[in-house]
């Protein structure tokens, strides 16, 4: 009996105890630079955003840095300098095209005087996207009665060069908005394909009639697939049973003057590949 | 003296007095007139007071012996009976031995010896007593081995052996030694007995007494009291509610023993290694309770014998089936619907068991992988088998097995299927009375396997490890308690980490089929088990050795880094080719000191070397984790475990208490560098990292054993860290500082109680509660490509929510039924349970979520992911026949 009384008080002590508050403090804001943009083999402009780090309960997610001097340089010493079209927002001009082949790095000067610059980042050729169609499936709603639902996918084919060590990301728009949540960073290696022609079964992607389909195969480096599989990883899974610890996802872009500042952000280039459709009635 | 005067006084006329009952000794005989009588005579006398025993051949019947008139007592006709005949008398309870005088010691030379063996088996259905103690009157014991032999070594003469087991009714055999002799024993079952005990020592008082310490034992049989999960009862669940055992809470596969990872334990199955423990995902274990024996866990420091991996050992015997009657029993719950048949092929000689178990639902998981779109269903199934043959007494084979499968799929058609395979075989044989060899040659396999339809990614995926374990060894029982136990073994390892091949001939998918990993690891070991004084001890030594064979290529890198990038040559190995090569030296020393009757202090010492890592840089281990061999990169993890307890029992062996100290120090802790990708990677050495780990905590443990109300707590303070510092600072975690490793659980408090209400009905709760997990918070967030981003700094500094949970089960027989098959009359039994998994619905928190709070602000929260949040009832119906 002692045992009982003693092990119901203590339950009742612990439960006290126990109730209490799911997150603590986060800790000091860091207001870190970040620095954000990619250079397309496309046309004009290309987007390069600064803004600093938040702290993580905080409302808004950009600070941004307005009034800095950005510059795009490549390896054969052209230089492109951008300019603010809203806070934090630079642009190249129009005629400002990435070329396959070429490396590209940012400079960025900040009104207060610091400089950060990116590691050069090689812009390489991407595989074409062939053809592209639109598949039909269908899942039951088993609510009311058996009800078919129907819905549409896109269907990407590509020839993969024979040369080992590809890396892409595929982007999917409807109605030619991109998603872009972190889910929709779509990474694919050579790896398991290299030299084929293969299909890209997009069944995420879920359209109704007379929707229109983009799908866009971008390339990347090994360093930026790795830093986005790194992205990818740190947005998604985290606190799943499949996840892993956090870590700190580290950039290409340091500050020119100080090796200890933490910079976070990246700065890559991408040649594109992009194919339409229009889901059929 | 006075004895001697009575015989020359009086005379004749014969009658006597009969006691009225209480003590023998009350009796007297009158004497009315001197008598000459016969020794039978007397013999007649004395019989209706005592149960006498003696050898024939000592007694002289026909010898006559005078007695005077007068009262005489029984211990008075005993003293005049062995008078001069060369033989004595001792009286023990309603007995009485008669047995020759001892003889003057002629020679000053050591009393002669000789050995009792044989074996130890319950008399209801044949199977071996695992671990029954035999003590004579003068203390001198011994106990059963894992197959239920015994022997001890005793002075000539009489002895009474009591022979104990928690599970048996005692025991006593009386024995008159001459020359050594073999002794079938026989056990009964507690049989109904409520206020029995399941976790326990292996018997009374032999929780405190047993010289290895920091076991936990538990037994399974039909009327074991273990609380019930998800109305199952099962094997690493229940052994959450010991101290010093947690896991990462539900849906996390296996256990953490102080503070080591899951695939520190050595799990092992009938001494198959069992390389994945749990189905479901971690909700219930592999081992089907209605084909287990008994399951012992050594946390930390086990015995010479045992070896292969850092934290503990988990051993678990499988029943061999009844070797007398058939028996079927079954049940069926929520979870899974279980089958067992025994019963004789040849009675008494050659008897077989086997159990089956299937998920009754296929189980539809919103909880395995929240991520991914469309539901997910999973079931399992898997079959146990023993058949035990014995061949005459000194022979005895066994064949045991094990199939278990766990499969899921998705709604876009990915299919996965993994389990556990394994077969052991023994013989058992008795050289003589005091050498008992085991040799035993075991296969086990873990396999995963992996289908996916859709394309780019169609292809199926495949990983397998072998284990092929060929051992042997031998018990030598020495006189004055001590036992020698040695031997050895060839472990031969094969791992298969990955094939990745097209589904279909058409498919775009390349094949790649990583290079499959051969080592053989030789090993011997010996341990000295024995007492000096109050000083039980066993001292053991494992020596292993290990080497990974070609053909392999191995990578040279240029820089510590080891990136990709940086191989700067690859050297080639031949087929059968040594790679690399690890000797381990692994003393274990455990001594237990005798305070008294009832209090123990004890202390040991073990050094252990893992030579087969599990590749899994998630924070809960995955069915699709790959285990590695030790080669040129990967080094054997070693770690050296120190321990000091102190053990008392109190009230008669009914409450057992225990404190324990523990550290225990690592070297060569694997980890992983921050965004390591170990899919079907060759190169596996670009993503670790190497680290020191320690471990240390203090773990308390009452438990009361009889009674209406039975039940233990238990409550550890444990603390466990890693450390992985480098000169190349991205080669460290947390800038090279110790940081709690993902099980660090500060606080461990459980409370378990069995109620016994009727014969028929009981009630058992249980209430856990552990500090939660270590966490690692955002400091920041920032923007990117237009996703909001955590930063995370440091690992591990935050904690979760603390974890607790009450459970609840009642359990109600039905009445006993009997059944007649074959005019024989067979026992029915049934009994249903109804329990309640997390009474009051605590929302325990598995890990936190980090997200932005909807589409059209930019705010962030971060959301607690509940696995079970809910009380979940239900009802399980159990039968035996």
């Amino acid at each position: 009996m002692k045992v009982l009384v003693l092990s119901i008080s203590l339950l009742l002590l612990l439960f006290i105890i126990s109730c209490e508050n799911v997150i603590s403090d986060l800790g000091v804001e860091e207001n870190l630079v970040v620095i954000d943009g990619w250079v397309y083999d496309t046309e004009g402009p290309h987007e390069i955003r600064l803004s600093r780090s938040v702290a993580f309960e905080s409302e808004t997610n950009f600070t941004p840095l307005n009034n800095a001097v950005i510059i795009i340089r490549d390896d054969q010493s052209n230089i492109e300098t951008l300019s603010q079209v809203a806070p934090g927002v630079y642009h190249t001009k129009t005629d400002f095209e990435g070329r396959i082949g070429f490396s590209y790095q940012v400079e960025v000067t900040l009104s207060n005087g610091e400089t950060y610059i990116s590691d050069f980042a090689n812009l390489r050729p991407v595989a074409e996207i062939q053809r592209l169609i639109i598949e039909e499936s269908s899942f039951f709603i088993q609510d009311q009665g058996i009800d078919e639902v129907f819905f549409y996918f896109p269907v990407a084919f590509v020839q993969e060069p024979i040369e080992m060590g590809n890396f892409y990301r595929w982007r999917v728009a409807k109605n030619h908005v991109f998603f872009n949540e972190p889910e929709d960073i779509l990474l694919q290696t050579d790896r398991f394909i290299n030299g084929n022609f293969f299909r890209n079964e997009l069944t995420d992607y879920r359209y109704m009639q007379n929707d229109t389909a983009t799908v866009r195969l971008e390339s990347l480096t090994v360093e930026s697939y790795n830093f986005l599989r790194f992205l990818r990883r740190q947005t998604t899974s985290l606190g799943s049973p499949s996840g892993t610890n956090p870590g700190i996802l580290k950039g290409n872009i340091r500050n020119k003057s100080n090796d200890n500042e933490v910079v976070l952000g990246y700065f890559g280039a991408s040649a594109v590949s992009e194919a339409t459709e229009v889901v059929f009635n | 003296m006075k004895k001697h005067l009575l015989l020359t006084l009086f005379a004749i006329t014969l009658s006597y007095v009969k006691s009225n009952g209480q003590s023998h000794s009350d009796g007297f005989i009158q004497l009315d007139n001197a008598k000459k009588l016969t020794v039978s005579e007397v013999i007649e006398l004395i019989e209706p007071h005592y149960i006498l025993s003696y050898q024939d051949k000592i007694i002289p019947f026909e010898k006559k012996i005078f007695l005077a008139a007068g009262k005489y007592s029984i211990t008075d006709l005993l003293v005049l009976l062995c008078q001069g005949n060369g033989i004595r008398f001792q009286i023990e309870g309603d007995q009485v031995f008669i047995s020759p005088k001892k003889r003057k010691v002629r020679t000053p030379s050591i009393p002669k010896y000789i050995t009792l063996s044989g074996s130890i088996t319950n008399i209801k259905n044949g199977e071996a007593v695992i671990g029954a103690s035999i003590t004579t009157q003068t203390n001198i014991g011994s106990s059963s081995n894992s197959y239920g032999f015994f022997s001890i070594t005793v002075p000539k003469g009489e002895h009474t052996f009591t022979i104990r087991h928690t599970s048996f009714k005692n025991q006593q055999l009386k024995l008159n030694l001459i020359e050594s002799q073999t002794y079938k024993v026989t056990l009964e079952e507690n049989v109904g007995q409520l206020d029995e005990v399941v976790i326990t020592g292996y018997q009374r008082n032999e929780n405190i007494s047993r010289t290895v310490s920091g076991v936990n034992k538990l037994t399974f049989n039909e009327d074991s009291d273990i609380p019930y999960f998800l109305g199952e009862v099962d094997v690493l669940q229940s052994s959450l509610l010991l101290p010093g055992i947690t896991n990462l809470g539900e849906d996390s596969n296996g256990i953490n023993i102080r503070g080591g990872s899951t695939s520190q334990n050595l799990i092992l199955l009938d001494e198959a290694v069992i390389f994945n423990s749990n189905h479901f995902f971690g909700l219930i274990s592999v081992f089907n309770p209605e084909s287990v024996n008994d399951v012992e866990i050594f946390k930390g420091n086990p015995p010479a014998r045992f070896g292969g991996r850092n934290a503990s050992v988990i051993n678990i015997r499988q029943r061999e089936g009844n070797d007398k009657n058939f028996n079927v029993a079954g049940g069926v719950g929520f979870v899974a619907g279980r089958l067992t048949v025994e019963g004789p092929i040849i009675k008494e000689k050659l008897s077989f068991l086997v159990s089956a178990r299937r998920s009754v639902l296929a189980f539809v998981l919103g909880i395995t992988d929240f991520t991914s779109t469309g539901e997910t269903t999973a079931n399992f199934d898997d079959i146990n088998f023993k058949i035990n043959l014995k061949a005459d007494p000194k022979n005895r084979f066994y064949l045991s097995g094990y199939v278990g499968n766990d499969r899921t799929s998705t709604q876009f058609q990915t299919f996965r299927r993994w389990g556990n395979r394994s077969l052991t075989s023994r013989w058992n044989h008795i050289f003589n009375d005091q050498l008992f060899l085991n040799t035993s040659l075991v296969f086990s396999e873990y396999q995963y396997r992996v289908t996916d339809q859709r394309e780019p990614g169609s292809f199926l995926g495949t990983s397998k490890i072998f284990n092929y374990n060929f051992k042997l060894d031998f018990n030598y029982f020495l006189h004055k308690n001590q036992l020698l136990s040695f031997g050895g073994g060839l472990n031969t390892i094969q791992s298969n980490p990955g094939d990745r091949l097209p589904l279909f001939n058409e498919n775009s998918t390349n094949p790649i089929q990583l290079d499959t990993e051969v080592a053989i690891s030789p090993y011997l070991y010996f341990e000295q088990e024995g007492k000096f004084k109050q000083l039980n001890y066993n001292l053991g030594l494992r020596l292993t050795s290990f080497h990974s064979i070609g053909k392999d290529e191995v990578f040279i890198y240029d820089s510590p880094t080891r990136s990709p990038e940086s191989v700067v040559d690859t050297i080639t190995y031949k087929n059968g080719e040594i790679v690399k090569s690890y000797f381990g030296l692994e003393p274990r020393a455990f001594l237990s000191y005798q305070i008294n009757n009832n209090s123990f202090l004890k202390t040991s010492y073990a050094r252990n070397y893992q030579y087969l890592q599990l590749i899994s840089n998630t924070i809960t281990p995955s069915p699709t984790d790959i285990w590695k061999i030790s080669d040129t990169y990967i080094e054997p993890s070693i770690t050296n475990q120190y321990s000091f307890g102190y053990y008392r029992n109190l009230l008669n062996n009914k409450i057992e208490a225990s404190a324990e100290l523990y550290y225990r120090g690592s070297r060569n802790v694997l980890a992983f560098k921050d965004n390591a990708d170990i899919l079907l990677n060759e190169r596996i050495e670009t993503e670790v990292l190497s680290g020191i780990g320690r471990s240390y905590g203090l773990e308390l443990y009452v438990k009361k054993n009889s009674g209406r109300l039975t039940g233990w707590i238990s409550y550890a303070l444990s603390k466990s860290e890693t450390r992985v510092a480098n000169e190349i600072p991205e080669l460290e975690i947390n800038s090279g500082d110790y940081f709690p490793t993902n099980i660090d659980q500060t606080h461990q408090f459980s409370a378990t109680g069995i109620y016994s209400i009727s014969k028929r009905l009981s009630i058992s709760s249980n209430f856990i509660f552990v500090t939660g997990k270590p966490t690692t918070l955002p400091s920041a967030k920032f923007e990117l490509n237009g996703i909001t981003v955590p930063r995370f700094t440091a690992r591990n500094q935050d904690r979760l929510p603390n974890y607790h949970r009450l459970d609840l089960s009642i359990r109600l027989s039905g009445k006993k039924g009997k059944i007649k098959k074959n005019k024989k009359i067979k026992k029915r039994e049934d009994y249903w349970t109804f329990s309640i998994y997390n009474v009051y619905s605590r929302d325990n928190v598995f890990s936190l979520v980090f997200r932005e709070t909807g589409m059209e602000t930019n705010n962030t929260e971060i959301i607690p992911f509940i696995v079970l949040g809910d009380a979940i009832p239900s009802v399980t119906y159990n039968f035996k026949f």
